[in-house]
This record gives C-alpha cells, structure tokens and sequence, in this order.
C-alpha cells in the first residue's frame, strides 16, 4: 500500500483541485484518502464505531488543510497518517480500562490463545496478537508489514528517530512470533 | 516473561498471516463514505464561476438565463450601479464640456520638415 513518486504527484493535483473548489474532486478525495483513515483506526482502536469517528475528523481536518497545502513539501498520506495516529492515541487515551504502553515487550497472550484457536484463522489471530502489543509497536508494525511504509517515513509520521522505529517493529514482530509460534499447527503454518 | 528464539518457519507463519491482514483490509461503509463526502462538499471553497452557476440554477426559466448573462448577482448589481449614475449624469445636464471653435489657423508642429523631408527623397532617389 505505499505509494510511489507517481502516486505522490497524484494526492497533490487531487488536493490541488479540490482545494480550488473543483466540485467533483470531493469525492475523489473521499475515495481516495477515507480507507486509509479507516484502516488506521480499526486496526488501532479495535472498535468499528471509533474509528468510523476517527476517520471522518481526519478527514475533515484534511479537507480544512486542503487550500493551503504546498505541494512537494510532503506527502499528503504521510500527513494524513499522522493525524489519524493522533487521533486514534487520543481515543486510547481516554479508555479507562486499556493500558496505555505496558512495560513489557510482549503482553501475555494466554488469555486470547482459546480464541485464536476457535478462529482458526491466519489474519484473525495476527491481528489478535497485535492488539496484546504495546501501542507503540503496534503502530510501527503495522505501518511497515501492513500498510508497506518505509521506515523512515513511519519515523515522520510517529515523530521519533529511525532507529527507534527499527527497535519498535524488531521488539513487535520478534512479540508476534513468539505470541503466534505455539498456534502454527492450528493455523495451518506447520503445512507450509 | 520468558520468550523463546524465533526460529524461520514461525517468522514466515508471522509474514504469512501479515500477508493476509493486506490482502484483506477494513473497509469504510458506504454510510461512512456518504457522510465523510458530504462534509467534503460542504467544507469545500466555493469556485466563483460555480457560486455564479449555483445562484444561476437556483432561479427558474428566463431569470436563470438573464442572471447568467450578467455574471450572477454581483454582475448584475454592478451593472445597475452603472445604469443609474450614467442615467442621473445625463439627466442633470449641467456639465459643461469645452468647445473649441474651428478656425482655418494651421499650427506647424515641426517647423522647417518639408525641406527636411524634400532632401531625403532627393538622395533616396540618387541612390
């Protein structure tokens, strides 16, 4: 799901158009940028209702900033990742019943291991996995495997240094497969 | 906690169920996208050629059309503005404009030009 320098020129000249008040560039933009917000917040939220909220405050924001954007300045996903990342850690924030960062590398994952089983189910137990990582690693693992963002560009977005982003995405996969090793056989990884 | 050295085949379990998660993105709903697109156009700057058009379609028939012509609202505002003053200036016929009477008086702007001009058709002719 990374983009390319095409791609790139792309987002500006849509920006671009609907900025200047091009009535048919709204949906475009909606239908260009509006998944990857989504994306973003469910896979960091876990709840489809906030992150549908999450979704459409980036999406405003990003239509308000529309008629100043500066092209070739930045990457319009790169901005728009960075305030959906906002966003959804100022909805972390507010749940009280979520730990926000835990100290440890790798949550326990025992408790979900029955329904990783029941589920059965490759994409359906990764994500449960990820949801046991600190919310840090999380990001940064599912900005590069998942959504196929460089490293330095997760750094931007993230606001933190390159090698930080290295250490997060090592300590979450090095989680992940540690959380996923003793399912191998029930997932059907023991046939690849 | 203790965690156990990953060996290759629970890595690529680990790339493998990433390729899954991709292959199989969270999808807005169409509720979600109706929504988000209205607030698109509704927070859109308006183009002036398309407010005029708006304003234009707002109207019925024959008005719709004279609107047009005139650049909506603000055109045909300016162009009344235009007609009353011309309309008042001509109805109060109290300007007074210099006349200048005619006269057979010629005025020379280039004193000494036609032998001026003569010498040069002269050479010009003898090469």
């Amino acid at each position: 799901m990374a983009l390319d320098a095409t791609d790139t020129d792309e987002d500006d000249r849509l920006l671009a158009r609907y900025g200047s008040g091009d009535p048919a560039a709204a949906g475009l933009v909606v239908a260009r940028f509006l998944p990857l917000a989504y994306r973003i917040g469910v896979r960091m939220l876990k709840d489809a209702s906030q992150a549908d909220d999450v979704a459409q405050e980036a999406m405003i924001r990003l239509f308000r900033m529309a008629p100043g954007w500066q092209p070739g300045q930045a990457k319009v996903t790169t901005w728009l990742y960075r305030v959906t990342v906002n966003l959804c850690t100022d909805h972390l924030r507010k749940r009280p019943t979520l730990p926000l960062d835990a100290a440890q590398d790798v949550a326990d994952g025992a408790a979900t291991a029955e329904d990783r089983l029941v589920a059965q189910d490759r994409s359906v137990a990764l994500d449960l996995a990820l949801g046991d990582l600190p919310e840090r690693q999380r990001l940064a693992v599912i900005l590069r495997h998942i959504e196929g963002l460089a490293n330095p560009e997760i750094a931007e977005v993230m606001g933190i240094g390159t090698e930080a982003v290295e250490s997060l995405i090592a300590r979450g996969k090095r989680g992940l497969t540690a959380a996923l090793a003793g399912q191998r056989a029930a997932l059907g990884y023991d046939d690849d | 906690m203790t965690m156990t050295k990953p060996d290759h085949k629970n890595e690529r379990a680990v790339d493998a169920a990433f390729a899954s998660l991709r292959a199989n993105p969270p999808r807005p709903s169409s509720e979600l996208f109706d929504k988000v697109l209205a607030r698109a156009l509704a927070e859109q700057p308006v183009l002036e050629g398309a407010r005029v058009c708006a304003e234009a379609e707002a109207l019925p028939g024959f008005w719709a059309e004279v609107l047009g012509i005139f650049g909506g609202w603000r055109g045909a505002g300016g162009l009344t503005t235009a007609m009353v003053v011309g309309l008042v200036i001509g109805l109060s016929g109290t300007v007074q404009l210099p006349i200048y009477e005619a006269t057979d008086e010629v005025l020379d702007l280039m004193p000494g030009g036609t032998e001026i001009f003569a010498e040069i058709n002269v050479e010009n002719e003898n090469g």
